[in-house]
């Protein structure tokens, strides 16, 4: 598997984290495609979306570390947990409350 | 008149999907919901033909989003960005199901907001969650079986 520059510099700044719980795993889990980003797709961003990507990759390497102390959680519960601790309190339970009263219309 | 289902971004992202041409399904517990299931879900799962499509890249920008088409680092493909966030989950692994183009031929086509959806049926969602097998897959399983039981008598 190949990484692209964009993606190792997002591990280089995850492993110079004075974070001792971040360590980056050896692989993507297992199922997922092992193909990696192509460099220009990364190299198309804006700035404000490249920022955006790197701190989401964090956050899945972050879900990896939490689920190789808890094997019986899945990777994505757990990105999308630490998304939701990102949020306000009101803004969890917003999202919440309108996830859970929606009910969409089917014809 | 009921209230809209999907946030403006998440809308616009469907809305250019289909106008692009983008085939895609909805699955998982979203699905569940459209077609009459109880229960909550907080992510939309969309299982795409083919991740390389590059339709799926403009879509995601006419949403104020980015589409990555592979893994970057351990993030694995999918939607992001401000407009997009983690709204939507790229399906990597369909459990129980057959090939896209099979479960695409079978699907049904919801409306949500306005737009046409295909949606993957209740019975196909339910096989899946049993082939998934993890503990929220079999929470889920009752809500699925209540659905797909008044869905067989409503048939009749």
């Amino acid at each position: 598997m190949t990484i692209s520059n964009a993606a190792k510099e997002a591990l280089i700044e995850v492993l110079d984290s004075k974070d001792e719980t971040l360590r980056v795993p050896d692989a993507p889990a297992q199922g997922w495609p092992q193909t990696a980003v192509a460099p220009s797709e990364v190299d198309q961003l804006t700035s404000v979306e490249r920022e955006w990507l790197i701190a989401d990759e964090r956050l899945w390497q972050r879900a990896h570390v939490i689920i190789a102390q808890n094997p019986a959680l899945d990777v994505t519960d757990v990105y999308h947990t630490l998304r939701n601790f990102q949020r306000t309190p009101q803004e969890r339970l917003r999202r919440g409350l309108r996830h859970g009263r929606t009910r969409a219309r089917t014809e | 008149m009921d209230a809209l289902a999907l946030e403006p971004s998440e809308r616009a992202f469907l809305e250019a999907l289909e106008r692009l041409g983008v085939r895609y399904l909805i699955i998982g517990m979203s699905a569940a919901l459209l077609q009459g299931a109880r229960g909550v879900t907080e992510d939309v799962d969309l299982w795409f033909e083919r991740l390389d499509d590059p339709a799926i890249g403009e879509a995601a920008k006419a949403a104020n989003g980015f589409w990555i088409s592979g893994n970057f680092g351990m993030r694995p493909p999918g939607v992001g960005g401000i407009g997009l966030e983690d709204r939507f989950d790229v399906v990597l692994t369909a459990n129980g199901l057959e090939d896209f183009a099979t479960e695409y031929a079978g699907a049904r086509v919801v409306i949500i907001d306005g737009l046409e959806a295909h949606v993957l049926p209740l019975a196909r969602i339910l096989k899946s969650k049993q082939a998934a097998d993890r503990p929220k897959d079999r929470a889920q399983i009752p809500a699925l079986e209540a659905a797909l039981a008044v869905e067989r008598d409503s048939q009749r």
